[in-house]
């Protein structure tokens, strides 16, 4: 009997502890997944869908966290692979709308329903990150969130070096992107 | 503050609303979602189920059914379950990596998935389409036959033979154009995932 007691002690403790964690994490991270979205869904009540979606991902994953990263590369690759899922199932075709770098600077010109976004640069800087390839919409997502590279390192997989190239990269081409319309919005 | 940190600073000045999820919220959705993932398979196997007794049923009840209509049905049964297994066998979802895994391998589970659905109906013509088309066209058959036993005249018959025939095909190519689009849709997904 002391034996069962003592295991159920412990579920409950395991439990109230996740319970804890998880707290912690829609409290310090939730800001964070709900731009992170911005990146992968243009339309709001889409954006509140995959934010719950990461958040339960989360839940049932957290048991088997075992701290070799940190939480928060833990929680942004959690988020990732869901958006990743969410779009490859989604049937409003974003996969294959996604444009290759060099032609990222006509996604104003391409994509009508940016035009709405055009009013805040957050908003444009979400549209450019969405006609992105996935693999690259992530980089950079991670990196406007403020990770550096040995972080964006752990959450894809890819080597440090590469991970600075492709940033490089991305980021010359939003910026090409962004000042072609100013980026306050479209001169 | 230089142009990286004007972008980053941009990107972490948006509006944000208070994240009201709570372990129990999530626990709810949980439960929501596995619902409905049970459910949806349900329905799939209770269509089959349903379509393999109504022409199981008309294959071997007793009466004046002619041999050609029981066959017919018979075949429709044997299509059911041959696209049904094949459905199981091939389209079967593969069980996914950890959601914490790197990204890498869950891209690759995806690209894997989406290669087996585009083959799985590129060759639908061959588990799907000509099966049930033969089936179809059998028992179709065998409705005009034994209305032709009862009496039914045979121009008439014909007539409404040609009709049947004609719109079961036209929905067979009808799906075959469909899958098609579809297997265009799935390649340039699987394009786009490619590195």
């Amino acid at each position: 009997v002391d034996g069962i007691e003592a295991m159920a002690m412990t579920s409950v403790e395991t439990e109230a502890s996740l319970r804890a964690q998880f707290d912690a994490i829609a409290r310090d991270h939730g800001p964070a997944l709900q731009r992170f979205t911005r990146g992968y869904e243009a339309d709001a009540a889409r954006q509140a869908d995959l934010t719950q979606e990461i958040l339960v991902a989360i839940w049932r994953a957290l048991p088997s966290f075992e701290g070799r990263s940190s939480l928060r590369t833990w929680v942004y690759r959690v988020a990732h692979n869901v958006a990743v899922s969410h779009v490859v199932k989604s049937s409003r075709d974003r996969l294959t709308r996604c444009v290759p770098l060099e032609d990222v600077d006509a996604i104003f010109a391409l994509d009508a329903n940016v035009e709405a976004e055009h009013r805040d640069g957050a908003g444009r800087v979400a549209a450019l990150v969405r006609a992105l390839k996935p693999a690259d919409s992530q980089i950079i997502l991670l990196y406007l969130e403020g990770l550096d590279h040995a972080e964006i390192s752990d959450v894809t997989g890819l080597t440090a070096t590469n991970v600075a190239v492709k940033v490089h990269r991305i980021k010359d081409a939003l910026r090409r992107a962004l000042a072609s319309g100013g980026i306050d919005g479209p001169r | 503050m230089d142009r990286d940190e004007d972008l980053r600073a941009l990107w972490r000045a948006q509006k944000t609303e208070t994240t009201t999820m709570t372990p129990e919220n999530v626990m709810k959705q949980d439960s929501k979602l596995s619902r409905r993932i049970g459910a949806r398979n349900g329905l799939e196997y209770v269509a089959a189920a349903f379509l393999a007794l109504y022409f199981g049923s008309i294959a071997v009840r007793p009466g004046d059914a002619g041999a050609v209509l029981r066959v017919g049905a018979a075949l429709v049964v044997g299509a059911a379950v041959n696209a049904a297994f094949s459905l199981r066998r091939r389209g079967r979802a593969l069980p996914p990596p950890p959601v914490d895994a790197p990204t890498h391998a869950c891209v690759a589970h995806h690209r894997t998935q989406l290669t087996r659905q585009r083959d799985l109906l590129a060759t639908a013509p061959r588990w799907y389409v000509l099966p049930f088309a033969g089936a179809t066209l059998v028992f179709t058959v065998g409705v005009g036959l034994d209305a032709f036993r009862h009496g039914e005249p045979l121009r008439d018959l014909v007539m409404m033979l040609a009709t049947a025939e004609l719109v079961v095909g036209a929905v067979f190519v009808l799906v075959l154009f469909a899958n098609r689009y579809v297997v265009k849709k799935l390649t340039r997904k699987i394009d786009a995932l490619d590195e």
